[in-house]
């Protein structure tokens, strides 16, 4: 009985503990709008989301020009900026964020600089080249993002001081009228 | 509102109906007791013990019509909360989600903690609740904070969280389902998905899964263990059906030990087979387990019948790991065949020397598949089919001698599957027509006749010493 309730101590201890540092870990966090390539959506285990993959996770610049050598799961730092860039969403414009920096080692961030952890994935599964963890967005029943594909939405990104990143929100892109 | 009230009453009047009838057909013992006491069947000291024997084993008193009722409205109470919490979902923010959860937990622990002494159907349903209450806070919380990535870890999380309730847990079935858990999630993210437990080589980088491979044997380590010290007797040495099949895995998928060549790997699948199946003959395993280790052997058997449609040798590329593990459960599989002793194959030296002889056949038989020599491979098909053929005999012929109707029906089975697959094969193309399906018919009715008279003749034939 003792031992029983010690674990079950335990287990509440560990999701507290978690649900604790999700609920804070990106309070007031710098958030950037992320454009998203076409993907199949993929269900390998549960749960209603909307696969997606972005351009930032294919890029070339810095360090992710040669990832002969990286192997998967190694870790990589993606610098993000806004460009010139943005499109149209019921949200209103919005700019989007491209990669200007990458480096296999955690940088020092500059005030303003917009860092995003990420690893190197294999020859398989979403997100070939860099998963930010952000690759899932969930939704609820009655949402229309059901339907969504990666590429006709921008996602809406929040990055903490430790450059972990989480999807706050995602938007579909208002077509342009000809 | 009112019909809700109606259904209501009429549930509690049917289950107490249901109810009081179960509990008027045990109501008669006593008389019949007393009776059998008048009648000088049983002393007026037995009737008293048997009286308190039954009081002993009778259930406990079950729920009334009015408790019944109350279970109803709690049901009715709980779908409308859950169906409160789903339409309003979205709305619910992610803090009261995360406390409604540790509360949920929390209550789920701790009742099925006082549980521990009430009867299994109070106690093993709330073990398993706060069995997979964790696995649903993991999704619930990756759902509410949008978090993805390595598909496979959520679960290893689990599993570990829950590993002491299959130890500490009063009942086997939690520590059944914790392990078949950890099967799963083994084999899933060892062959299934791209993550932490992923055995499948990158194509730059054959190096970088050492972690993958120390984390897969130590979960192979687990299921090891909890299955000698958790499981109920029968169903301790299913493990080695597990290691057998995730070595065969191994071997099969494209891993650092693949073997890539079709020869090596019905070698290798004979060679695991008749080796799980050796090892139990020569362990107190229960039958279910070795009629599994049985027929997985047949079947391997069986499939190596169609090579005969091999349009070429087999070919490939196998890698020098692969080879040397495949070659170490043959000549394991080949010295446990020899060194099992006579009781574990059969009654008396012949049939131990038959039952040796039908388990080491299939090796040098598969072998025939590494020669590059389709004639070679077709031969080995045949060859397969005469085995399959001859142990359906032996299993009928040792079956009707020790009167084992099981093995009786285990050569039948055989007979009656290989002849079956043969004649379609053989003849698939002419049971096209009509009058080829009649013929088809016909004879396998005259295969049926026959082998059913043979089975009724063996199970009717006086035992015999072997």
């Amino acid at each position: 009985m003792r031992a029983l309730r010690l674990l079950l101590a335990a287990q509440l201890g560990f999701f507290a503990l978690w649900g604790g540092y999700l609920l804070t870990s990106h309070d007031g966090a710098a958030t950037v709008w992320l454009e998203t390539e076409p993907v199949d959506p993929r269900d390998l285990l549960s749960g209603h989301f909307v696969a997606l993959r972005y351009v930032i996770a294919a890029t070339d610049v810095g360090d992710c020009a040669a990832p002969a050598g990286a192997a998967p799961g190694a870790p990589v730092w993606v610098r993000v900026a806004t460009g010139g860039r943005s499109v149209r969403t019921p949200e209103g414009s919005v700019p989007l964020a491209e990669a200007v920096a990458c480096s296999a080692m955690a940088p020092a961030a500059a005030p303003g600089e917009i860092w995003i952890a990420g690893e190197r994935t294999g020859d398989r599964g979403p997100g070939l080249g860099i998963a930010f963890g952000i690759e899932r967005f969930y939704v609820p029943e009655t949402s229309p993002l059901r339907s969504a594909r990666s590429g006709q939405v921008v996602a809406k990104v929040a990055v903490n001081d430790d450059s972990q990143a989480r999807i706050v929100d995602l938007v579909p892109i208002r077509p342009v009228a000809p | 509102m009112g019909g809700m009230l109606i259904t209501l009453v009429l549930l509690g009047l049917l289950a107490r109906a249901l109810w009081g009838r179960r509990r008027d057909g045990g109501g008669d013992l006593p008389a019949l007791l007393a009776s059998a006491e008048r009648a000088g069947i049983v002393s007026a000291e037995q009737r008293e013990r048997l009286l308190a024997h039954a009081a002993e084993r009778a259930p406990a008193a079950g729920p009334g019509g009015a408790v019944w009722l109350a279970i109803f409205a709690g049901l009715f109470v709980a779908a409308g909360v859950a169906l409160l919490i789903a339409a309003n979902w979205a709305s619910i923010g992610a803090p009261v989600r995360v406390v409604a959860f540790l509360m949920l937990l929390g209550l789920a622990g701790e009742a099925a903690v006082r549980a521990r002494a009430r009867p299994a159907a109070v106690g093993v349903p709330l073990e398993l609740v706060w069995l997979f209450l964790p696995l649903l806070g993991i999704g619930l919380y990756a759902q509410t904070f949008q978090l993805s990535g390595d598909p496979i870890r959520p679960y290893l999380v689990w599993l570990a969280l829950t590993a002491p309730l299959a130890w500490l847990g009063r009942h086997p079935i939690v520590a059944g389902i914790h392990t078949a858990a950890v099967v799963a999630v083994l084999f899933t993210g060892n062959f299934g998905v791209e993550g932490t437990l992923a055995l499948t080589v990158a194509p730059h980088a054959p190096g970088a899964r050492l972690a993958a491979w120390a984390l897969s044997l130590a979960l192979l380590g687990v299921v090891v263990v909890q299955s000698q010290r958790l499981l109920p007797e029968g169903h301790r040495h299913h493990v080695l059906g597990v290691a057998a099949a995730w070595v065969f895995a191994v071997l099969a998928a494209p891993t650092a030990l693949a073997l890539d060549h079709e020869g090596w790997l019905a070698f290798a699948a004979v060679a695991l087979a008749t080796l799980w199946l050796v090892v139990l003959l020569a362990t107190p395993a229960s039958a279910p387990e070795r009629m599994s280790a049985a027929l997985v052997w047949l079947g391997v058997i069986y499939a190596l019948s169609f090579v005969w449609h091999a349009s070429r040798a087999p070919e490939g590329e196998p890698t020098a790991g692969g080879v040397a593990i495949t070659i170490v459960a043959a000549v394991a599989a080949l010295g446990g065949v020899l060194l099992l002793p006579g009781g574990a194959l059969g009654a008396g030296p012949r049939w131990s020397a038959i039952a040796r002889t039908l388990l080491v056949l299939p090796l040098p038989v598969a072998l025939l598949l590494l020669t590059g020599d389709v004639e070679l491979v077709w031969l080995a098909a045949v060859l397969c089919n005469v085995l399959l053929v001859a142990i359906a005999i032996a299993f009928m012929w040792h079956g009707s001698l020790a009167r084992e109707i099981a093995e009786i029906n285990l050569g039948i089975l055989v007979l009656v599957l290989v002849l079956v697959t043969r004649f379609l094969d053989v003849l698939g193309s002419f049971v096209q027509g009509g009058v080829g399906f009649i013929v088809a018919g016909v004879l396998l009715a005259g295969l049926a006749w026959a082998l059913q008279r043979t089975r009724q003749r063996l199970i009717g034939r006086p035992g015999e010493a072997g």
